[in-house]
């Protein structure tokens, strides 16, 4: 089973997924790995088959203005294109404010 | 039937309006007007993925970039896809051929424009107001006047939907 979580930062994401899945192994904030892989030189994208069975929390970090830095914006463009794949795999995708999910998929 | 799909960056949105549009007409009555002026890399990397995804889904495609309430498209068309609503804005408000003050209005003015023209249209427009930062005083006047766009035509329109991860959530529109 593969879940994701999105929301803002500090909504209680990570909290949600240890208590709700706690069979799953949990990966907590993967816009941070996304920003690892690009400094690495690894295409994002390659991240998707190692969160397949997991509990995937990831800051929704695209609801702001167009970075003027070229490297924010790739990663806003690739932390989004990733979250669309994992939420396209997932079995469940939650949105998640002030601690309140909202089952999405 | 207004429709708009509303999302962040990358969130999939311009995937499901041209999903929704194909839904409403057939081919050969899809019109795609773009708003985006091809002006720097990331623009042109951006037009070239909307533009593949377009291909073979039976879009004619016509640039215009402000002034969409005098926009009048070759030949009528019973779809029309807007992408989209915030570059048109800052078409408005920055541009030299722009409306300048009265952006606001000449973007809802358009969007009204082409909704008369045809008999479905989807307007793809950004979620740009999340990021909790505080801009200087011209992009905190742009982000009050692209809600006050978003506001004005949401009130008009058939169903307003937002994509979250590539997943259509429906938040709003005349039927629920």
């Amino acid at each position: 089973m593969t879940v994701l979580i999105v929301g803002g930062a500090c909504q209680g994401k990570a909290h949600f997924a240890r208590t709700r899945y706690p069979e799953l192994q949990p990966v907590i904030g993967l816009q941070r790995l996304v920003r690892e892989a690009l400094k690495a030189g690894r295409t994002p994208q390659s991240l998707l088959p190692g969160l397949l069975g997991r509990v995937v929390t990831c800051d929704e970090i695209g609801c702001g203005i167009v970075p003027e830095d070229p490297a924010e914006e790739r990663w806003r463009e690739e932390t989004g294109r990733l979250c669309c794949a994992l939420a396209a795999k997932a079995d469940a995708v939650y949105r998640i404010w002030a601690g309140i999910p909202q089952r999405i998929k | 039937m207004l429709i708009i799909v509303a999302g962040g960056a990358a969130s999939g949105k311009s995937e499901h309006a041209e999903r929704l549009l194909c839904q409403a007409v057939p081919a050969g009555e899809r019109l795609y007007v773009a708003a985006m002026q091809p002006f720097g890399e990331a623009a042109q990397k951006r037009i070239a993925r909307h533009r593949a995804l377009r291909r073979g889904k039976g879009f004619e495609t016509a640039e215009r970039y402000t002034d969409l309430a005098h926009f009048v498209p070759e030949r009528p068309f019973r779809g029309i896809l807007l992408e989209c609503l915030s570059n048109l804005l800052a078409n408005e408000m920055f541009s030299p051929e722009g409306a300048g003050q009265a952006a606001v209005q000449a973007a809802v003015k358009g969007v009204l424009s082409l909704e008369e023209r045809c008999e479905t249209l989807v307007v793809v427009t950004n979620e740009v107001f999340s990021d909790g930062r505080i801009y200087s005083e011209q992009t905190m006047q742009y982000l009050r006047a692209l809600a006050a766009v978003n506001q004005e035509i949401a009130v008009r329109a058939g169903a307003v939907y937002e994509s979250v991860c590539g997943i259509l959530c429906r938040i709003g529109g005349e039927n629920g």
